[in-house]
């Protein structure tokens, strides 16, 4: 498990790279399966559950096109799937 | 030798520039109109340059490399770095020999300041300039305080760096006068499951120390009691930097609403130095 890999993951996917193919984007990562799947779903709250850092979760998820207000609702979906 | 002439704390939502709506017109236009204060107390002030303290959320600053405290050596910094914040990117004058002045004085008075000669400003600072400076007239000096990547810096070392600030800044050899603004908070949660929430209690709290000039109380804030409030209410490290350089002087309260659309604790202070002061 790599909390760096996964905050540069959404660092760089934020900024310089693109996350629209998510299997070529993350194949840049040392990420293990559970952060990978995290990013690729993606499960906010497994991403933050893994360490992700509030402010680069928030843009990784206004990344994929998703609306300000809408965080909340989408993050209680992300957790009722973690079960 | 240079003058402190007057402090500014603001909370730096991008929403007020993007998004004013969001809010009702009354929230919006009581926010807007705190800003119109504090822009007026900037220009009767009428300072040469401006020290921008704020939180950058990992946009220049990543983990690897993160600093505690940095300072921007430039003639000119471009922002905002980010995309959809309501502000035109554009050129911010620097002001690298000031910066380079309090570089140095911390350097020789214990605080190892990073540095960076090539920034692009954040929403973090671009906000406040944007409401307070929007022609940019006046030349800046950045300062980053890491609110978002713990560990943190604590907050006793955040007012010992903010009285050295102050100090370093007196101490410049340049007749200049110079304004602080401090940026970020206050309550507020941006990319976890308590976004939205804010607690008004911590901000009422908070603000009243400040007012009081309570500093005991101020320094005794714990990590834990500012994180219960808000995962990125860590920002309100840059206003107890501010607190710092001028020297605990007790802050005027300008502005606060809890503004739900924003999901912020909103706040606006003033500091001035003590009559007959200085700075």
């Amino acid at each position: 498990m790599s909390r760096y890999e996964l905050n540069r993951a959404m660092y760089e996917g934020t900024r310089d790279r693109s996350i629209a193919d998510k299997s070529e984007f993350l194949a840049a990562y040392a990420l293990d399966e559970a952060e990978r799947r995290a990013l690729a779903v993606p499960n906010f709250a497994a991403i933050l559950d893994l360490g992700g850092l509030p402010n680069l979760v928030y843009r990784y998820y206004r990344a994929h096109g998703l609306a300000f207000e809408a965080f909340s609702g989408r993050l209680g979906r992300d957790r009722a799937e973690l079960g | 030798m240079a003058r402190l002439v007057l402090g500014i704390a603001t909370t730096h939502i991008a929403a007020i520039a993007r998004t004013p709506q969001i809010a009702s017109p009354e929230e919006a236009a009581r926010f807007r109109a705190g800003f119109e204060t504090l822009a007026d107390a900037l220009a009767r002030a009428a300072p040469d340059v401006l020290v921008v303290i704020s939180p950058d959320h990992v946009n220049r600053f990543f983990l690897d490399n993160m600093p505690a405290f940095c300072i921007g050596l430039r003639d000119s910094f471009e922002g905002p770095a980010e995309e959809g914040t309501g502000i035109p990117r554009r050129l911010v004058a620097g002001h690298a020999p000031l910066a380079t002045g309090i570089l140095e004085h911390g350097l020789a008075h214990g605080i190892d300041w990073s540095r960076a000669e090539d920034w692009v400003l954040d929403h973090g600072f671009m906000v406040p300039l944007h409401m307070l400076d929007p022609e940019g007239r006046i030349p800046v000096v950045p300062v980053n305080v890491n609110c978002a990547a713990p560990p943190l810096p604590g907050i006793a070392r955040c007012h010992a760096v903010g009285a050295l600030l102050g100090e370093a800044i007196r101490a410049a050899e340049d007749d200049l006068r110079v304004a602080v603004v401090a940026a970020g908070g206050l309550s507020h949660s941006p990319g976890d499951e308590r976004m939205g929430l804010i607690d008004t209690g911590f901000d009422e709290r908070f603000l009243g120390l400040l007012e009081a000039g309570a500093t005991a109380d101020i320094l005794a804030l714990t990590d834990a009691e500012i994180d219960a409030a808000g995962s990125s209410t860590a920002e309100i490290r840059s206003w107890i930097v501010l607190y710092g350089a001028f020297g605990n002087r007790p802050f005027r309260r300008v502005h606060y609403q809890a503004i739900a659309a924003y999901g912020t604790g909103c706040g606006q202070c003033l500091v001035e130095p003590a009559a007959g002061n200085p700075g």
